[in-house]
């Protein structure tokens, strides 16, 4: 079942990707370019879903990719995608505290919507939606596994958790997404 | 097994051929299950099937505009050693992507990396150089206030016993001193052992003394007198000095005869601690002051280092789950049984919860229809709550159904304490030490005392086992990794760990 279609970045042969990484650590911008096209995507993908606010995304996609060129000579090994990504959830969560500390008041609109809408894109909405409602530490791992297709090897590594735990959350934020969308599930079908 | 975790690992596709067979057969006897399985796979589906996203590009112009202004950190000697490979790439990237890049591009990366193997092992030679530096800074830092305690004291050692044991022998052949010995450069550990076998003597000299004045002819003085200073030497594996026939030292003075003298002194680097300046005049003053059962040579205290570390597990803790902590520290001797010193640790918090939840199932009028706001947040605080205060019995129009929920937590917390530690009971190898700290961790102030004995294996290496009171800041509740809420509380723990005196 594990989709892709998100992964479009071409892949590199192991001896291409060290020799990207090592001219990235050492601050080479053509390589830099190289990896922001290849993970780009994915990373605006991330915040956009673990913010849910498009201007607060934009803001910690930008964040990401320049820590991503300051910290380059942190990077260790050729794993870039886990690497990255656990700068751009450190932002997110940032962004978050940021967001919690100016009381931004829940989106009246959510439940009075949709009925004029397509089912798809309706589902699409609230799953955005619900998403916002769930805990961040479930929506994080739910969101590397379900949009980004990460294993759970990944997720552990980039939370920073057990693989265990990892399992646990996300098999939690998909009973309380099934449980929030529940009522626009059955609507669908 | 739960529906809900079928599910989640036929999405994941971590089904094994029991579970496959034991999940159809429930999808095929249960409507809920199938229902349940219905939404999982539709909203799996919405979220992998994901619109094509696009970074703005107003946002990716930012970014790289950023990335091309901005200063590099590298020095200009990677720069300039950065192959010409690497330097065309960016322009090629305004292309438009990775895969606006060639093979030959690509390939080009390789070929960077075999041809710059000197440029790139600079980087990691000057991270290993920073890391020795670091280390060597750190010593520095814990021997200048001891230095000499336990580094090299200076390049002379001289023991003198006086003569008090046997009046006779002494009267008989004007000698005041008995046994000198001298050795090389010495450390300061090596200078308390000799300095300890030397009292030891010491003491069975003097009582042989006694046992001379009273019985002993003084033809078999002269034959004891030099067992014991060839004992010494023995015992001590330094070389000796100026003994003559008899086993006494000539009048030459004790100074000239181990080299003690200023010019010598003055010649002699020493590593000074902050607490003992001088030990050189503090040992010649201390020559000078008595001159019975004394010893010449730097004036080193009997003084220890200790390395602890050690890990525990909770007994009994405020909640449900294990605390365990595991620790380092180091403290230093200030008298012969209590040591202060620094501890490190963290401390880990695990707990695995089950809620039985009440769940309501969806009211049947609500099919078809959005639910208002009032009544979505209604049912959400119903099925999530923990545990559901109304009954089944008050509700004519849902039905219930009973859900376990299982939740592990775990959270680490690191802490930093002072503590003080010392020997309150000592028999053979074993000894029972007391040590209470305090400190400050990421949640706040602690505090513990703890009671350890401690088992010495060999040379001064101790397994200790004990138990630990703490009273420190813990985490109550932990939700999906957030820590919820913290007090203060008592944690007992047993605990074991080794102990390494120096």
């Amino acid at each position: 079942m594990r989709g892709t279609t998100h992964h479009t970045a071409p892949t590199l042969n192991d001896e291409q990707l060290v020799a990207l990484v090592i001219a990235f650590r050492d601050g080479d911008r053509g390589a830099f370019r190289a990896l922001y096209d290849m993970f780009s995507t994915a990373v605006y993908r991330f915040c956009r879903h673990m913010i849910g606010d498009e201007a607060m995304a934009k803001d910690a996609f930008q964040e990401t990719f320049i820590r991503m060129f300051e910290h380059r000579q942190e990077l260790r090994g050729t794993n870039v995608r886990s690497w990255l990504f656990t700068i751009s959830r450190r932002v997110c969560l940032n962004h978050l505290r940021s967001r919690r500390a100016a009381h931004i008041s829940f989106d009246e609109t959510f439940h009075a919507q949709g009925e004029h809408q397509q089912s798809d894109v309706l589902l699409k909405e609230q799953i955005e939606r619900a998403l916002d409602q769930l805990p961040v530490a479930l929506r994080e791992a739910l969101v590397l596994r379900e949009y980004e297709g990460h294993s759970y090897l990944e997720i552990a590594a980039i939370v920073g958790i057990d693989l265990s735990l990892a399992k646990v959350r996300v098999y939690r934020a998909r009973l309380m997404m099934r449980k929030l969308l529940a009522t626009v599930a059955q609507q669908i079908r | 097994m739960i529906p809900d975790v079928l599910i989640s690992k036929y999405l994941d596709g971590d089904l094994s051929l029991e579970e496959d067979v034991e999940f159809r057969a429930m999808l095929a006897a249960d409507p809920n299950a199938r229902e349940a399985f219905d939404s999982a796979v539709l909203l799996h589906i919405a979220m992998r099937c994901e619109d094509v996203t696009t970074v703005p590009s107003d946002v990716e112009e930012s970014v790289l505009a950023f990335i091309a202004n901005a200063p590099l950190t590298v020095c200009a000697q990677d720069q300039s050693m950065r192959s010409s490979s690497f330097r065309g790439l960016h322009s090629n990237s305004q292309r438009g992507g990775l895969s606006a890049y060639t093979d030959t591009d690509l390939l080009s990366f390789g070929r960077g990396l075999k041809t710059r193997g000197a440029a790139h092992a600079a980087p990691v030679v000057r991270s290993g150089v920073r890391r020795v530096m670091a280390a060597a800074a750190m010593l520095l830092v814990l021997a200048l206030p001891f230095g000499d305690q336990f580094l090299g004291v200076g390049d002379f050692l001289a023991l003198n016993y006086g003569s008090q044991p046997s009046k006779s022998s002494v009267q008989s052949t004007g000698n005041a001193d008995l046994v000198s010995i001298k050795a090389g450069k010495v450390l300061a550990s090596e200078f308390r052992r000799v300095a300890n076998e030397f009292r030891r003597v010491a003491s069975e000299f003097r009582h042989a003394g006694n046992e001379i004045d009273h019985n002993i002819s003084s033809t078999e003085i002269e034959r004891i007198v030099p067992s014991f200073a060839d004992q010494l030497v023995q015992r001590t594996g330094f070389e000796s000095l100026d003994l003559d026939a008899n086993g006494t030292t000539s009048n030459t003075s004790i100074e000239t005869a181990v080299g003690n003298s200023a010019e010598d002194r003055s010649a002699t680097p020493s590593l000074h601690s902050l607490f003992s300046s001088n030990d050189l005049v503090s040992a010649k003053n201390q020559r000078d002051g008595e001159s019975q059962n004394t010893f010449f040579g730097p004036d080193v205290p009997n003084i220890e280092m200790l390395v602890t570390t050690s890990y525990s597990q909770s007994v009994t803790a405020p909640t449900k789950g294990a605390v365990t902590t595991i620790s380092a520290g180091f403290g230093y001797g200030v008298t012969t049984n209590t040591f202060v010193g620094m501890e490190m640790g963290s401390t880990q918090y695990t707990s695995t919860t089950e809620i039985l939840a009440l769940v309501r199932e969806p009211a049947v009028s609500s099919v078809g229809v959005v639910p208002t706001r009032a009544a979505f947040d209604a049912d959400r605080m119903t099925s999530f709550s923990k545990v559901t205060h109304e009954s089944p019995n008050e509700s004519s129009k849902s039905n219930y159904r009973t859900e376990a929920l299982t939740s592990f937590s775990s959270e680490g917390t690191v802490w930093g304490a002072a503590f003080i530690q010392h020997s309150v009971l000592k028999t053979g190898i074993v000894s029972l030490n007391g040590r209470l700290g305090a400190g400050v961790g990421e949640d706040g102030m602690l505090t513990y005392g703890r009671m350890q004995a401690e088992c010495n294996i060999v040379a001064g290496v101790s397994l200790t086992v004990g138990a630990e009171a703490r009273y420190s800041p813990f985490r109550t509740g932990v939700i999906g990794g957030q820590p919820m809420a913290r007090t203060y509380g008592t944690v007992i723990s047993a605990l074991y760990g080794l102990q390494v005196r120096l």
